[in-house]
This record gives structure tokens, C-alpha cells and sequence, in this order.
């Protein structure tokens, strides 16, 4: 027996010899708890009965070691900033923490006692609500991230929580929740959330080009805006450099500043359906505080319209200064002719009158004086009288053709130069261009001659002024294609103005018999400031504005034909009655 | 004034000399009808007015001192019977707009002073068969016909309003004789520059540009809408039937409708001159038409004295209105009426 129960405590770890000597009644009554204990086969039992066997002194220090323990453990929990809720193996509740307490607003006794499944958790709005509770129930661990709890008042508070079951070697022996309070947590995110939602809808449906940068300028995404403006697909676009997307001849490297700020730059690009675009760019570059770039934004603006608006202003308003000018002139020359002219046809009156007068005097003498004649002819060859007669009068009437000439040219570039505002009136566009002739004849001197070839046409209704402008911008610009051409050769070329009725249409046509427009540069004549010719030849802007007068001012046509070394003409189609009114 | 076979005179006032010793030296063959004085200055100019009356005074615009419409205004008021003429070098709107209620005509230089005299030959016929004293001074210093007052107004916020169109302001404009003739004398004058006779008012809206028409209108001394005078005269009626007589006309003319169309407008011009000028004269004869049942016309002749056909030829020709629309207005030998008017009252009657 004595062996058997020295095994025993031995396979239980208990040393026999800690408090010897062992009373023969003492060892008898051990044996018989220690019997009952095995019988049990509860390991924590033999624990228990062990410490039964320990000294009383020892359970002393054992119960206060315990007592502090406990002590610290509550102030540890009291003081934990999350809830604490512990169960009992029943799942009862058998602790609460202060913060507990605080978040669900219930006493800590009338917490106690209840089951954490039916009581604490409320399904979550979704999720795997289900399978939590009945991970909870099953007392394993879990964890859960967007759960409500129940509160005092019927209501509930979201929380994140964890949820871990006590496990000992004889099963559960409770579990702990620990939860916090997340509203605050999801408001912000709901708000980032809502936030994130409002920036992408402006990026996705604002008018203007959004492009998001990576720190080295090359593109992470393009807005819808972006992807229109520049006629390629979002992927064609990521990755490259805006840099990339310009013209090369005229790329001006789009990379991170020096200074960090945003900088405006307006780039020429050409669409990938040809047209030439005028772009605004703003980029912005954002740094962290140690002041590396974290990303750029460049937001694009397609400024294409009022770019040609403005420039077409300022050529009409550079024309407009011009006419004034050459208006001021021509009514300085007009005094002059006036007296001029008055008294040249004065001369020509009276030489007349003269004329007749010595004409008298001379059959005068050879009728009643005879005697004189030889002497009268004497005097009419000293005075080159014969001579006189004749070239006077000549010398009057090609003054006078002169005369005539200065007028129509000053009458020309008087009516030229009237400024009818741009309101439409019926005119008369066979006069209006042989007037434009007389006021380009000295571009057209010894380079080309013109020809008029003009149909009978009704009057159109139209601008006078701003068709003049464009008629002229034509035929000096078909001018310098000659002069290209015939440049120190001594030839003449030829430039063929031509008007015809065309059913409710006009047309005009002015040809040339100049180079030809190249093939390269077809498609870009009519684009504002494109230009071929040297420094202050052209500023690029007489096609453009010819192109917006004709056809948003009159709703006509502004077309050509070109064959390399035979020439080029341009087509104005009008509509007679004017433009349609939108 | 001066019997037809008595010389004519004209006044030529420039400030540069060689301009009127050119213009002298041209008319110098004309010496047989017509005597040509010469002043370099405003004032001198009146000088000579004093000492003996003209027929024509012809002044350049920009002058020392005292310019050219200075010069007329002073005229208009002394010597109101004296046709006042504008020769200028200078075109510019401004210029124009202050010698717009003073000046009969408006040319500008170079022009021919012989095609002048030709044509103030024809308005001195005009003149002389008013053959009232009274009248010819009456229209000499008229500048404007009065418009009725909703009409100006209309129209006032019409060129106010930004874009408003040249055919929108004719619609109005072809409601009111008044303004209907101020336009077409001034587009039609070398002045504003325009070479082409021109008929409509669509076009001459076009041609003298809204901003000149707002000026016109805002400058209160060129269009006067002054209430007329005479008691009988109902200008808004007044200017209806003008409109009527126009639209018949229109169908009358055929290729020259446009012509007739402005002839219609004009038709009764003498008679709102009598009515705003002679309000005595006009109230008298219109009394006497309602109390016989007789026509205007006819009562005129009966009473002696002006006839309103003349007066508004005569201010039509003095206005230098091209003459295919004054001679359309002409009365033929024994008539009353032009023949123009008397085949559109046809017209209207039978619709």
C-alpha cells in the first residue's frame, strides 16, 4: 500500500520528502484524499490535494502571491482603454471592465450573469454575422471588425472585437471579448470614402483633361477628358510622358520643376485625326516634407477655339487699323486732286480757247496782211507753234488719265477700307474684288498680271469688308506663290479671279499660277498661325481668319485645289441669302 | 430770290486757297448763268452772305476758326432760303454727324464742280416751281421730318439691344417716311462713301452700320420727333398710307420696284413739311378739302399758292436724292398727283 502510494505521489510529482516526518494518521488521512482525487483523475485535483499537502506556511505565502496577482489583474483590466468582457464555462458573464461599462452603457451587474451571444451581439449589417455568433457559441476564437453591440436603451454601437475562449487542460473555462468603439473610425472612413467618390466623379466627368503623374511625369491615369482631348485610349496613355504627346519639334520637356509650384504651359498638339490643338497645362507637383516629388497633376485644357478667336481678333483688329490708316491717307490725297484736276481741266479749256484764238490771228494776218506772213511764221516756228498745238492737248489728256488712275486707286482703298462693321448688306462682289485688284496692284507689279472673269451674279448678302479682307489676303498670298516661282526670271505669272453662279451659291475663284502647296503642309494651311512664310512675309493668320469669315461668319466654303508647278486656286462659296440663321 | 433768267450765285468756302481758285477757274465757262464768289474763312464767308444773298454756299468741313458746320448752322438760321453744301476731304463718321442737320448735301472731294452745277441747276428748278417764298425758306431750314413718337421709340430700343439685325431695323423704319428719307439721303450721299444709288433701307442700314443709326438717334438735333404743328395732320396715318402707296407702287415698278417702293415712301414728304412747317397753310387746305369732299390736291390748286408736290420735290432734290426716285415723283404736264401715285391709289382702291 505504502509503495503504491509512493508511486502515486511520485507519478504525480509530489516530493515525499518535503515536510518529513509524516505521522503514520497523517499519511492515512492523505492517502485517503489522495485516493479519492486519483479515483477522480483530475490533474488539477492532485494540484489542489498537493497543496493541501503543503505546509500551512506555504499556502499562506501561496494565497498572498495569488491575492496581489488578482489585485494587479483587475487594476490591469480596469484601466484597459478597450472593453473587457470575461464568461464563466457557461458563457455567463462574470466580469466587466469599466470601459465595458462605459461603451454599453449597462452596469456591470446587470451584465453579469448574461450570455454574451444572446445579450452583447447584435447581427452586424452584414457580413458573416451568423457564423461569428456561432463561432462565439462554439467558444472559438474569433474576430470580428464591423459587429454592433447592444446597448443599454435598446440601441447599438459598431465595434471591433476579438474573442478568445479560456482553455485549460480539463476544456474551457470561459472566454474573453474584448471590444472597441469604431464609430469614430467609420465616420472618417465613410467621409474619405465619400470624399475619394466626389474627387473621382469630378475627374471623371470634368471637361477639362486630368492626368495623374507619376514622380518622374510619366502617367498614371488619364481622366475621360484626357483620353477625348488627346484621341488615344487610357492604356496608350499610361506610361508615357506628356512630353511624348507634343509635337517634337515643338516639345518643351513637361518635367518636375525645381520649385515644386505649378506651372501653366500651353503646348501645340496634333489630334491623331489631324487636327492642330492649342492646349492649356497646369501642373502641380506634391512633396512629402522632406521635399521629394510624390506625384504631379496636370489638368489640360483644350483652349483650341479661343486661341484661333483671339488671333483672328487681332488680325481682323490689325486690318481694321490698317484700313483706318489707309483711309486717313486717301482723303489727304483727295484735296490735292481736287485742285489739281480743277485746274488741269482749267489748262485744257483755255489752251482750247487759245488755240482758236491764234488760229484767228493767223488767217487774220494772211487774209488783211499779207505783207506779214513770213514774219508771223517766223514767230510761230520761234514759239514751235505746230508743235505746241498738237502735244498740249495730248500732254492735258494723259494728265488728266493720270488723274483719273490716282482717283480709282484712292476711291478703291476708300471703299476698301470701309468699315461696315461686319453687318451684312446685299453686295456687289464683282466690284468688291476689282476693287481688291486696284488696291494689290503694287504687290502684283512685275510678278503677275491679273485676269477678271466675272459671271453675272446677283448681289449676296454678306459683310463687304471682311469678304475684301479675304479676297485680298488671297490674291497677295497667290502673289508671293508666283513670286516664288518667277522670282529673277523676268516671266509673268498669272492670277485668274473668276466669280460664277452656282444654283442658290456663288463661287469664287482666285488661281494662281504659282508652285503648288506641298503635300506636308495641305492639311495645315488653314490653321492659325501656320505658316510658311518668312518673318514678315505672313503672321499665319490670313488663311485662318479667311476661313472664319467665310464660313462661321457666312456659312460658305473655303476649299482649293493645288497641283505642284501648275498652281493653286481657292473656292469661296457663298450662300446668296446669307447665312442661315441658326 | 433770284428771277430764273437772273444769274445764279454760288458761295465756294475753303480754307486753302488753291481749292477754290481750282474750283473758280472750272466754272469759269459757266460765267454766262452763274456768278462764282470765293471766301478762304467762315467769316468772310458770312460777310459776303450779308452783302448780297446766294443761291448755293459750298464749304469744306475742317476749316480754322470756324468749320464748316459752325459755318452752316449760322446760314441755315440767316439765310435759310441758301442751299448749304458740304465739299470735304474728310470722311470720318463724327465730322459727318455734325454736318448732317445742317448741310443739304454732302460731297466729298474730288468732284467734279461742272457735274455740280448741273445738278444744282435741276435743284434750282425744283426750287423755283415751289414759287413761294415762304415754302422755299421753310424747307431750306428744315433738317429732319417729324417721326411719330412710338416709332422713334421703337426703333430707339431696337439699335439699343446688341444685334439687332439691318432687317429688323428697316421693318421699322419702313413704317415712317421721316426717317425712311434721312437714311436714304445720307447713304446716298459721297460722303458716306457709297458710289451705288441705293433704295432699301436694308441696305443702307447695312452700309451706314447700327452704331451710326444710334448716333443719328441719340444726337436729338438730326431726327426730331417735334410734334407736327397742323391740327389735320395725323402723322402715324400719315405715314400707313405712305407705307400702302409704297407696297402698291413696289408692284407697279416692276424691275424698278425697289425705286418705287422709296418713290411710295416719299410721296407725301411735302405734306409733312406743310404740316410741321406751314401748319396754317396746311390745316387751311385740309379744312377746306373735308367741307368739299374735294381732294387735297385739288384744293391746293384752287387756293392758290404752294402746292405740297412741289415742296416735296423740291426737298427731295435739295437733299440730292439720286434721281431716278425724283423723277418717279415727277407730275406729269396737266396732272396732280405722279403718275406713280395715282396708278397705286388705283391699286388700293380695287383691293
Amino acid at each position: 500500500m505504502h509503495k503504491v502510494l509512493e508511486r502515486q505521489l511520485r507519478h504525480l510529482g509530489i516530493p515525499l520528502d518535503s515536510e518529513a516526518p509524516i505521522s503514520a494518521e497523517k499519511w492515512r488521512g492523505l492517502l485517503a484524499r489522495v485516493e479519492a482525487a486519483y479515483t477522480n483523475a483530475d490533474q488539477d485535483r492532485y494540484t489542489l490535494e498537493r497543496s493541501i499537502a503543503l505546509s500551512s506556511a506555504e499556502m499562506k505565502d501561496l494565497h498572498q502571491k495569488l491575492a496581489s496577482e488578482r489585485d494587479k489583474l483587475r487594476a490591469l483590466i480596469g484601466c484597459l482603454g478597450d472593453g473587457l468582457l470575461v464568461t464563466d464555462q457557461n458563457q455567463r458573464v462574470e466580469l466587466v471592465n469599466s470601459e465595458a461599462e462605459r461603451l454599453l452603457g449597462w452596469r456591470s451587474d446587470e451584465l453579469l450573469g448574461r450570455s454574451l451571444t444572446e445579450v452583447l451581439l447584435r447581427e452586424p449589417d452584414s457580413g458573416p454575422a451568423e457564423s461569428l455568433r456561432e463561432r462565439i457559441a462554439r467558444a472559438e476564437p474569433c474576430r470580428g471588425d464591423d459587429a454592433r453591440f447592444a446597448t443599454a436603451g435598446g440601441a447599438s454601437i459598431p465595434v471591433a472585437f476579438a474573442f478568445n475562449p479560456i482553455v485549460h487542460e480539463r476544456g474551457v473555462q470561459g472566454a474573453t471579448m474584448i471590444f472597441r468603439d469604431i464609430s469614430d473610425r467609420l465616420a472618417a472612413e465613410r467621409a474619405r470614402n465619400e470624399s475619394e467618390a466626389r474627387l473621382r466623379s469630378i475627374f471623371d466627368s470634368a471637361a477639362l483633361g486630368i492626368f495623374r503623374l507619376d514622380p518622374r511625369g510619366a502617367i498614371l491615369d488619364a481622366n475621360p477628358a484626357a483620353v477625348r482631348m488627346f484621341g488615344l485610349t487610357r492604356e496608350a496613355l499610361s506610361g508615357r510622358t506628356l512630353a511624348d504627346l507634343f509635337d517634337a519639334r515643338r516639345a518643351v520637356a513637361v518635367a518636375p520643376r525645381a520649385d515644386g509650384a505649378s506651372a501653366a504651359l500651353e503646348r501645340q498638339y496634333a489630334h491623331p485625326d489631324g487636327t492642330a490643338m492649342s492646349l492649356h497645362l497646369t501642373e502641380t507637383w506634391v512633396r512629402d516634407p522632406s521635399g521629394a516629388i510624390q506625384f504631379g497633376t496636370t489638368i489640360v485644357e483644350d483652349v483650341t477655339a479661343t486661341r484661333e478667336l483671339e488671333g483672328s481678333l487681332r488680325h481682323a483688329q490689325k486690318l481694321e487699323s490698317v484700313g483706318r490708316l489707309a483711309s486717313g491717307i486717301a482723303h489727304e490725297i483727295n484735296t490735292p486732286i481736287q485742285f489739281v484736276n480743277d485746274n488741269v481741266h482749267f489748262l485744257q479749256g483755255s489752251f482750247e480757247t487759245v488755240t482758236s484764238f491764234v488760229d484767228a490771228l493767223r488767217s487774220l494776218v494772211r487774209e488783211r496782211a499779207p505783207g506779214l506772213a513770213a514774219e508771223a511764221d517766223a514767230a510761230d516756228l520761234l514759239a514751235d507753234w505746230d508743235y505746241l498745238g498738237v502735244e498740249i492737248p495730248k500732254s492735258i489728256t494723259q494728265t488728266l488719265d493720270g488723274l483719273k488712275r490716282v482717283e480709282t486707286i484712292v476711291q478703291s482703298m476708300k471703299a476698301f477700307a470701309h468699315n461696315d462693321r461686319g453687318v451684312q448688306g446685299l453686295t456687289d462682289l464683282n466690284a468688291a474684288l476689282a476693287n481688291t485688284l486696284t488696291v494689290a496692284i503694287h504687290e502684283m507689279k512685275d510678278v503677275a498680271v491679273a485676269t477678271e472673269s466675272f459671271g453675272d451674279i446677283p448681289e449676296v448678302l454678306c459683310s463687304r469688308g471682311d469678304l475684301s479682307q479675304v479676297f485680298l489676303t488671297l490674291v497677295v498670298n497667290a502673289v508671293h506663290a508666283i513670286e516664288d516661282v518667277v522670282k529673277d526670271t523676268g516671266r509673268l505669272g498669272r492670277i485668274t479671279v473668276s466669280t460664277r453662279r452656282d444654283g442658290d451659291d456663288v463661287v469664287i475663284s482666285i488661281a494662281d499660277t504659282g508652285a503648288g502647296i506641298p503635300e506636308a503642309v495641305r492639311g495645315h494651311i488653314f490653321e492659325p498661325f501656320f505658316t510658311t512664310k518668312e518673318v514678315g512675309r505672313g503672321t499665319g493668320q490670313g488663311l485662318a481668319h479667311a476661313r472664319s469669315v467665310v464660313v462661321q461668319k457666312h456659312g460658305g466654303g473655303l476649299t482649293f485645289e493645288t497641283e505642284p508647278g501648275v498652281g493653286t486656286t481657292f473656292y469661296i462659296r457663298l450662300p446668296i441669302a446669307g447665312a442661315r440663321q441658326p | 430770290m433770284s428771277a430764273p433768267e437772273a444769274k445764279r450765285r454760288m458761295l465756294l468756302v475753303d480754307d486753302e486757297q488753291k481749292i477754290v481758285d481750282g474750283l473758280q477757274r472750272r466754272l469759269r465757262p459757266q460765267r454766262a448763268t452763274w456768278e462764282v464768289a470765293t471766301a478762304t474763312s467762315g467769316s468772310a464767308a458770312l460777310a459776303a452772305l450779308e452783302a448780297a444773298p446766294f443761291d448755293v454756299i459750298v464749304t469744306d468741313m475742317r476749316m480754322p476758326e470756324m468749320d464748316g458746320a459752325s459755318l452752316l448752322a449760322v446760314v441755315r438760321a440767316r439765310h435759310p432760303a441758301t442751299m448749304r453744301l458740304v465739299l470735304s476731304g474728310q470722311t470720318d463718321a463724327e465730322a459727318a454727324l455734325r454736318a448732317v442737320p445742317v448741310a443739304h448735301q454732302f460731297l466729298s472731294k474730288p468732284t467734279d464742280p461742272v457735274v455740280l452745277l448741273e445738278s444744282l441747276n435741276r435743284v434750282a428748278l425744283s426750287r423755283d416751281a415751289v414759287a413761294d417764298a415762304r415754302a422755299v425758306a421753310a424747307v431750306g431750314a428744315v433738317h429732319a421730318l417729324p417721326t411719330p413718337p412710338a416709332i422713334l421709340d421703337e426703333l430707339t430700343q431696337l439699335v439699343n439691344r446688341d444685334g439687332a439685325s439691318a432687317s429688323a431695323i428697316a421693318a421699322v423704319v419702313e413704317r415712317d417716311p421721316a426717317i425712311f428719307l434721312k437714311l436714304l439721303q445720307l447713304v446716298n450721299s459721297a460722303f458716306f462713301g457709297h458710289r451705288r444709288e441705293m433704295y432699301r433701307v436694308v441696305d443702307a442700314v447695312s452700309y451706314l452700320g447700327v452704331g451710326l443709326l444710334k448716333n443719328l438717334i441719340d444726337s436729338a438735333s438730326i431726327l426730331n420727333p417735334g410734334p407736327v404743328a397742323a391740327k389735320r395732320f395725323d402723322a402715324l396715318a400719315s405715314g400707313q398710307r405712305s407705307r400702302a402707296v409704297a407696297e402698291a407702287a413696289r408692284h407697279v415698278g416692276g424691275e424698278r420696284g425697289e425705286i418705287y417702293f422709296a418713290a411710295g415712301m416719299l410721296h407725301d414728304v411735302g405734306k409733312l413739311i406743310m404740316a410741321s412747317e406751314m401748319p396754317d397753310v396746311y390745316d387751311e387746305v385740309a379744312q377746306r378739302a373735308e367741307a368739299s369732299g374735294r381732294s387735297f390736291e385739288e384744293e391746293e390748286e384752287r387756293r392758290g399758292g404752294c402746292r405740297h408736290a412741289h415742296v416735296g420735290a423740291y426737298l427731295l432734290d435739295l437733299w440730292g436724292m439720286p434721281q431716278p426716285l425724283v423723277e418717279a415723283l415727277a407730275i406729269p404736264p396737266g396732272g396732280r398727283l405722279p403718275s406713280l401715285v395715282a396708278q397705286a391709289d388705283e391699286i388700293l382702291r380695287r383691293s
